[in-house]
């Protein structure tokens, strides 16, 4: 061994070994606040989809990973008495999982909905799904019928005109809409919360 | 070297994009809208000053054998280390370039200029080419991000500009978009220059 080869590996030691201490303290000190911060994300989407809602139980999560229903979070007013949930659902989009969380009431009509993540599709394309003119579409739709994407402005019941050029985004944020429906029908409606 | 002579030379003489031609993934992949240009611009900005401040300040101890291990050490964990603070204590700020930060590691405009010019120069020299790169990079992606949000959305900014009737060509938000732009831009400036000279 000579040290032209000890010397330059004992720096490249140091220089990982001090990398290392560093990311661990810094993940240390900051590993609290950012719980605290996707908890109020959560929180903030949460009360933007369910207004109406005081307060909200924690998560009850149905899969992590699902391409469907997640997890939801039973919405109460001050009294105790729910008045809706908040139901996160994910769908394949055009580059990823597209993840919204829908606000329905009691009665299973559709409250608002939010886009939550949609950083794997097009920009100015499929991102445009967390635009409020399409995000306002399915207000009002009720659990009773399934939801379809149409390509022409259209006012049934039923049906939601897609995003221009971004099909496949609008068809994932309608498949997610409808897993939650029939969520909905299947556990919790007439208040069926385990 | 006087530090506006190296800051206007990161913008105009050798600006990354438009001269040395580097850092091409982020520039074709997030100038989809002039707010991400802005965005990644300002990002690498700040990771590129602080860099070039902390690998000349460490230039005389690296020996030369590792010397692009340990710079790559030092960029990643300082990107992380933004990264971590951006999401716990600045949520706004991670909220809107957030997205950008992991993107900055695998650019390659860092490790140029850690090399170029930060392994060979004063920490202060080469603190403010960090900052005229970053600028110089900053503006060649808001200009492209400029040029294809009003042909591709019809707005700029997020606002629109462009009345309705006005054809839309969604291309050029798409991926081939970026390198129309890319090349339009080039040829115009390399006229311009030529011009000049």
């Amino acid at each position: 061994m000579n040290s032209s080869i000890i010397k330059p590996g004992v720096v490249l030691l140091a220089f990982a070994a001090v990398a290392a201490a560093l990311l661990g303290y810094v993940n240390a000190i900051t590993a609290a606040p950012i719980a605290e911060q996707d908890r109020l994300t959560a929180a903030a989407a949460m009360q933007k989809v369910m207004p109406e809602a005081k307060s909200f139980d924690d998560d009850s999560v149905v899969s992590d990973t699902a391409i469907a229903v997640r997890s939801y979070n039973v919405a109460r007013d001050e009294k105790g008495d729910i008045v809706g949930y908040a139901v996160t659902a994910a769908s394949k989009g055009y580059g990823g999982d597209v993840v919204i969380m829908v606000g329905i009431k009691a009665d299973g009509t559709i409250n608002a909905i939010d886009v939550t993540d949609n950083s794997n599709e097009t920009p100015g394309l499929g991102a445009n799904s967390s635009n409020d003119d399409f995000k306002s579409q399915y207000e009002g739709k009720t659990a009773d019928k399934e939801i379809k994407v149409v390509k022409t402005p259209t006012d049934k019941d039923d049906e939601i005109q897609a995003i221009t050029s971004a099909t496949i985004t609008s068809r994932a944020v309608t498949n997610s809409v409808n897993e939650v429906l029939k969520f909905y029908n299947d556990n919790l409606k007439g208040g069926g919360v385990k | 070297m006087n530090p506006i002579k190296i800051v206007k030379n990161g913008i105009i003489d050798e600006n990354p994009t438009f001269m040395q031609v580097i850092g091409m993934c982020p520039t074709l992949a997030v100038t989809t809208s002039a707010t991400n240009g802005i965005g990644m611009g300002l990002a690498t900005t700040a990771v590129l000053a602080c860099s070039n401040l902390i690998i000349s300040l460490i230039r005389k101890i690296v020996p030369d054998q590792v010397r692009i291990p340990c710079y790559i050490i030092v960029i990643a964990t300082f990107v992380t280390i933004i990264q971590f603070c951006l999401k716990a204590f600045m949520p706004d700020l991670n909220a809107s370039l957030g997205l950008f930060i992991p993107l900055i590691v695998v650019n390659c405009i860092i490790l140029a200029r850690a090399e170029a010019f930060a392994a060979k120069n004063g920490p202060v020299a080469s603190l403010f080419d960090g900052i005229g790169m970053g600028l110089g990079f900053t503006c060649a992606l808001t200009l492209i991000g400029i040029v294809r949000e009003i042909l591709g959305a019809g707005s700029v900014f997020g606002h629109t500009i462009l009345p309705e009737a006005f054809p839309k060509t969604i291309v050029m938000i798409l991926p081939p978009g970026a390198f129309f732009t890319l090349a339009a831009l080039m040829i115009v400036i390399k006229l311009i220059r030529s011009k000049k000279s």
